[in-house]
């Protein structure tokens, strides 16, 4: 192993009901290091993010997900939560009745026990001036009537306030105008920077990566991570997109 | 030829120009009598319990009223009950009497001629006779029983048919329970054994189309544990019968592993009043998928149950009800989860057209029980005019938290925007419409065998036909 | 002496072995003391004019009636509570002239053993509207029925129902809702958790009257399900004569479903959590629709209490 890794996927094979999604994925994710996640749609990108987020739909059959030196593969959801992993969903969803400060609250709880109010609604403001949100969305309904641009946004307040060790950011960027991606971007960076978290960024776009400092990139296909290397290799597949990249490969 | 003859002999005056006869000997106060059904029961040569099971269902018959929630039956002449089980009553007609609209029917859906006087009720000997017996023969070699409910009486499942006979559906279920309790006759026995699956449907069409037969039948399937069976009941032609009462009853066992597919298409001439009962019960692990097109009738009240009663037993119920001028359709479904992880699924359209009622009625009962159950109810309803009516009355009754119980509703008209892009194609605006509803009961189309689905389009096409102003 | 009264009977009935047709409750109509009837005039004020409803002896019964002229636009607001062992009905009349809007705001704070009888009736003309945000934290048995006569040409209804049921309560629900008038609107949002053994049965019937032609009607039910013995019985009702019209009904009755719990789980949060923050989501999301602090304060802290 030899380096200290915070995350470790090793051999991993993944079903969806009977079909097998990914046969055999490996990848290893260095401390304060951002790694990218590129692929063609279909590839299994997102079935990797909520295998390790341990979604009960996705099934492993082998393999082993180890973060923090620890063996995670059976481990419940919130467990793992607790442990440090955090998804930031595509398409996030909308629960009537509970507002985004309510949830953030109550997710901050469940880890640390009670919480300071006054220091918590300190640090929720201060965050969502930092993301440009109208600080009136904390005491509204998660999600709910929420923009595209502002459900991304709700995601990446909930990384700053949770401050998970490993962030999975899938598609954070898609969807979204121009303003909103720097916005999220800046976010990102900032999680970097403060929070020394690690990132795995599945994205298609580069917009969102311009601000960061990106340490691997990572392409899949079939289910199968199929090339590594570092940011070039995201220039590279943007030129040429997957097709050709895919056959330079072989 | 020689048989055309037999088509227009035998006429009872008696039965089809009732009005005619102020004086018949059998017209009762109350319609039925125990002296009829002793008569009936001799006729029949039933065994014993099942004259005591006829008596005792008059007796129910007599106490129960008519439920206050279905459509108006005011039109149905109960006091002619008596007659149409009278014994040796010959249910035949004339081909001439036989209304224009069900020959031009005929017609434009091609049945051929011996056919058609059969599905009038006119004929009774011809060939789907000798194809039921071929079928007969040819499933028996697999040790499946299918014959009809009077040899099974009596024949060497005699003691199957006492131990499962209207446990199912008792009597006292409701009016017309009791009344098929009391009266029935004809119909279909089938078993099937042990693991064995049956790779062609067994069609009751060849049965029913039997002298008399279709008006009580009953229809008892027993599926063993393993085995497999499609059953298809009626046909898409409309069948004409000159009584208006069809209350047949049926009842499915599916034993622990068990499949059973039962298919309807039921297109009963429009001045018949079908209050018909049908009732699955599963075991452990076995499946009920029931299958329903609903054409004909002037009123029908159709909500076919299944009693998940064994752990991990499923039921799918897909159904299109299409219900013209003068017609009035309450149909739809129920459902009653006992076992756990037991699965629930329907799927219905309903169409509403020429002042046509469809009523969508359906009930999901979750007991305490069944732990891990899931139901899922979607039904979709049609509105061509506004001179029609269409209702959706479902209820749950959900009585444990370890469920997931969903339902969707939705009402309303062909798109516009959709008929323009037929239109836009080069399809005239009646094509286009008709294109459109036949689409809409995809449902029930893609689960019918290939010659059903056919006939079903063809017979939503003639319903559509003219519906442009 | 009591006797036997049938309430909450749905227009429209299905089979009897449900027993869900309609409610019945003991009334003592001999001895049900009159409280004084309210008589509200809409004036264009922004302030809601706040009604405090408390039950008086054994059984009673308040009328309360709204009307809003033309062009006028109130919101009332009804506190209701019962004391322990006692029955109260709350009646209101509304009638909402041509291009009113009148919200309805109606809160209870029952005892255990009580027995509420909510009953509003309303007629509305042409583009008149009509919103009713009912909250239900109590304790004692709640009966709600819900008349809206969408008379008038453009008129339209929102309703939103919230509920938490626990111990022994019954919850009974009742909502008709006659579309006569053309292009004319309804929505109805009921939602709740059930604990313990509770018990809760929504009527909801949307009719699409002939003539009414273009109505759109709309009704969603969540209904989480949370103790062991509880039990919920849901009837939703589509008529439908008319056929340039939509009605939509969509329920989801369960425990919290997967989808939800992976998003909670995904943060941390356990499945007991996310149950004890769902069924009070409900309540809270009404409490907040109100508008009016004081009573969203008032909500919350019923809720508190009850739980």
């Amino acid at each position: 192993m030899g380096k200290d890794n915070l995350l470790e996927i090793k051999d991993l094979h993944v079903s969806v009901g009977e079909k097998e999604i990914l046969h055999g994925v490996n990848l290893e994710v260095g401390r304060n290091e951002t790694h990218v996640l590129m692929g063609p749609n279909g590839t299994g990108k997102s079935t990797l993010g909520y295998a390790i987020t341990g979604n009960p739909g996705y099934t492993v059959n082998s393999g082993k997900i180890i973060l923090d030196g620890e063996d995670i593969t059976e481990m419940s959801v919130n467990e793992r939560a607790k442990k440090g992993v955090f998804l930031s969903f595509q398409n996030p969803l909308e629960v009537p009745g509970v507002t985004l400060s309510g949830f953030i609250r109550s997710a901050l709880e469940e880890r640390e026990g009670r919480i300071k109010l006054w220091d918590f609604i300190q640090k929720l403001n201060k965050t969502m001036d930092l993301l440009n949100m109208d600080r009136s969305y904390a005491q509204r309904d998660l999600n709910v009537g929420f923009s595209g641009g502002e459900k991304k946004k709700a995601e990446i307040l909930q990384l700053l306030m949770l401050e998970p060790k490993l962030a999975i950011l899938d598609e954070t960027d898609s969807g979204l105008d121009v303003d909103a991606v720097r916005t999220v971007s800046q976010g990102i960076k900032l999680y970097q920077e403060q929070c020394k978290g690690s990132l795995l960024i599945i994205t298609h776009s580069t917009k969102i990566l311009e601000a960061l400092t990106v340490d691997v990139t990572h392409v899949m296909e079939k289910g199968k991570i199929v090339r590594e290397g570092d940011v070039s290799l995201v220039n590279e597949i943007n030129e040429k997109g997957f097709e050709n990249f895919g056959k330079d490969a072989e | 030829m020689s048989e055309e003859k037999s088509y227009v002999a035998d006429i009872d005056r008696s039965i089809y120009d009732i009005k005619d006869v102020e004086n018949d000997d059998f017209r009762m106060k109350d319609g039925l009598s125990h002296e009829i059904i002793d008569k009936l029961s001799e006729e029949k040569h039933d065994p014993e319990w099942m004259r005591e099971f006829r008596h005792k269902s008059l007796d129910i018959y007599n106490q129960l009223g008519v439920p206050d929630w279905v459509p108006n039956i005011d039109g149905l002449d109960m006091d002619h009950i008596a007659t149409y089980v009278r014994p040796k009553s010959k249910m035949e007609n004339t081909w001439e009497n036989v209304p224009d609209d069900i020959k031009e029917t005929f017609e434009r859906l091609g049945i051929p001629e011996a056919e058609r006087k059969s599905l009038a009720g006119v004929g009774a000997q011809y060939d789907s006779e000798l194809v039921y017996h071929n079928v007969k023969d040819d499933v028996s070699k697999q040790g499946v029983v299918y014959t009809d409910m009077e040899s099974a009486l009596t024949g060497e499942y005699a003691d199957m048919v006492h131990e499962y006979f209207m446990k199912l559906v008792p009597p006292t279920d409701h009016k017309f329970a009791a009344l098929h309790g009391a009266v029935w006759s004809g119909g279909s026995f089938v078993y099937v054994p042990k693991g064995v699956h049956l790779d062609i449907p067994l069609q009751s069409y060849f049965r029913l189309n039997a002298k008399g037969a279709g008006q009580f039948e009953h229809t008892l399937i027993i599926v063993d544990e393993g085995a497999d069976l499609h059953f298809i009941e009626g046909c898409s032609a409309p069948k004409y019968n000159v009584a208006n009462l069809h209350a047949g009853c049926v009842e499915l066992y599916i034993k622990k592993n068990a499949k059973l597919r039962y298919s309807t298409i039921e297109n009963w001439s429009k001045n018949m009043y079908n209050l018909n009962t049908k009732r699955a019960l599963c075991e452990e692990n076995a499946v009920v998928e029931w299958v329903s097109g609903s054409f004909g009738s002037h009123v029908g009240c159709l909500y076919p149950m299944s009693v998940l009663k064994g752990d991990n037993s499923r039921t799918e119920f897909t159904g299109v009800t299409f219900a013209g001028a003068t017609q009035n359709l309450d149909t739809g479904a129920k459902v009653v989860h006992i076992g756990e992880n037991t699965t629930s699924y329907m799927n219905t359209r309903s169409i509403s057209k020429d002042g046509g009622i469809s009523t969508f009625r359906s009930s999901v009962v979750v007991q305490k029980s069944a732990k891990n159950a899931k139901s899922a109810v979607s039904c979709q309803s049609l509105m061509l005019d506004s001179e029609s009516r269409s209702d959706t009355i479902p209820a749950m009754d959900i009585r444990t938290k370890d469920a997931a119980i969903g339902h969707e509703a939705k009402i309303g008209a062909i798109s516009d925007d959709a008929v323009f892009y037929l239109m836009s194609r080069g399809i005239s605006e009646e094509d286009a419409r008709a294109l459109i509803v036949s689409g809409f009961a995809d449902n029930v189309s893609k689960e019918l065998p290939m010659e059903y689905a056919v006939e079903m389009n063809n017979l939503i096409r003639l319903e559509m036909k003219g519906s442009i102003g | 002496m009591t006797q036997e009264r049938v309430i909450n009977r749905m227009p429209s009935v299905t089979w009897n072995f449900l027993r869900a047709n309609d409610a019945k409750i003991q009334w003592d109509e001999e001895n049900t003391k009159a409280l004084t009837a309210e008589n509200i005039t809409a004036g264009n004020t922004a302030e809601p004019v706040k009604i405090d409803i408390n039950n008086e002896g054994s059984f009673c019964r308040k009328i309360v009636n709204i009307e809003a002229a033309e062009g006028q636009t109130v919101t009332v607001i009804e506190n209701m509570s019962v004391a322990a062992s006692c029955n109260m009905e709350v009646k209101t009349q509304i009638k909402g002239r041509k291009d009113s809007v009148i919200r309805l705001i109606q809160v209870q704070k029952t005892e255990e053993d009580s027995l509420l009888f909510v009953d509003v009736q309303c007629d509305l003309e042409e583009s008149a509207r009509f919103e009713t945000v009912q909250v239900f934290p109590g304790k004692g048995d709640i009966y709600l029925n819900n008349q809206v006569e969408l008379t008038g040409d453009d008129s339209s209804y929102r309703s939103d129902i919230g509920y938490l049921g626990q111990k022994t309560q019954n919850i009974d629900i009742n909502l008709v809702v006659n579309h006569w008038g053309k292009r004319t609107e309804c929505q109805i949002q009921a939602d709740g958790a059930l604990k313990d053994s509770a018990k809760k049965t929504f009527r909801g019937t949307i009719d699409l009257k002939h003539g009414g032609t273009d109505a759109v009607g709309d009704e969603k039910e969540t209904v989480l399900m949370l103790g062991e013995d509880v039990a919920n019985i849901t009837i939703p009702i589509i008529l439908c004569a008319e056929e340039c019209v939509q009605g939509n009904h969509g329920a989801t009755i369960g425990e919290l479903d997967d989808e939800t719990l992976f998003y909670f789980e995904s943060r941390g949060i356990s499945r007991e959590t996310a149950e004890k923050l769902m069924s009070r989501a409900a309540i809270e999301r009404l409490a907040r629709l109100t508008g009016d602090e004081e009573t969203e304060k008032a909500i919350l802290e019923d809720l508190e209490e009850v739980l």
